[in-house]
């Protein structure tokens, strides 16, 4: 089995681990297990804070109208897209033949992960200037 | 030319998928203190699967990846800490000059000497 396609099976893995916790296991407990170092420093929310709880919501209720925080669908949508990215790409099996991919997935993913998370860490930035006055 | 062999080359994968998870986890605040930990234990395992490929002649790419994806993480990561602790410090030298202001002595004063009086009307009765 070549490199490529362990490391999609197990970026799938771990995809699914994340969607099974934040939709189905999150609901069994009262409180939301991911702890934030910033909201228990400053006690304010981060640019992150809400994403468990709304990934509860868009997985059980489907939900997207009301979020907690404002960029937790585009994270969705991002993790939802490279989910179904490595699973075709593990049922696939796109060998050799297809080294391009590599790069165009290499890409693809990293201009996609930008574009989604710059904003994030942009505004958790200004967040903490703006706190120091 | 000499084949390569695939030594170093799991190390490579779990070095590689470390440094994914770490640095996604490092634009996370709320999962920094989770990232750290990827990208470091991602750093060590990927030096080791170079020098592993290095002497069994394996091939380094997936090492080199992993190692650049962790060492960027941990980056992102010393930035939030950097950032928080500033915060922090802000945070306590605000309150210091609130606490040395001349208003707050004032109410202080004012609050011990309310104290003083009430303690005195109780002891009268």
């Amino acid at each position: 089995m070549n490199s490529y396609r362990i490391i999609n099976i197990i970026l799938a893995g771990v995809l699914i681990v994340i969607f099974s916790y934040s939709g189905f296991f999150v609901s069994y407990f009262s409180k939301y297990g991911v702890s934030c170092a910033f909201r228990s420093q400053t006690g304010l929310d981060c640019a992150t804070c809400g994403f468990t709880r709304d990934f509860n919501i868009f997985l059980t209720k489907g939900d997207f109208g009301n979020p907690f925080n404002q960029f937790s669908s585009s994270v969705f949508v991002f993790l939802v897209i490279q989910f179904f990215l490595r699973f075709g790409i593990m049922i696939l099996n796109l060998d050799i033949k297809f080294k391009q991919l590599y790069l165009v997935d290499a890409i693809f993913s990293v201009v996609y992960f930008l574009s989604v998370f710059v904003p994030i860490l942009l505004l958790s930035i200004s967040q903490s200037i703006s706190l120091l006055g | 030319m000499s084949e390569t062999t695939s030594a170093g080359k799991g190390l490579g994968i779990t070095g590689m998928i470390l440094g994914i998870l770490g640095l996604i986890s490092a634009f996370i605040p709320c999962l920094a203190t989770w990232a750290i930990l990827l990208c470091v234990v991602g750093i060590i395992l990927s030096a080791i699967s170079i020098s592993q490929a290095k002497k069994g002649n394996g091939s380094r790419g997936m090492g080199k990846a992993g190692l650049i994806l962790s060492i960027i993480g941990a980056v992102v990561v010393i930035i939030w800490v950097f950032v928080i602790a500033s915060v922090f410090a802000g945070g306590s030298s605000l309150l210091n000059d609130a606490v040395q202001s001349q208003e707050f002595q004032d109410a202080l004063k004012q609050g011990l000497e309310n104290v003083q009086e009430l303690e005195e009307l109780n002891e009268g009765k």
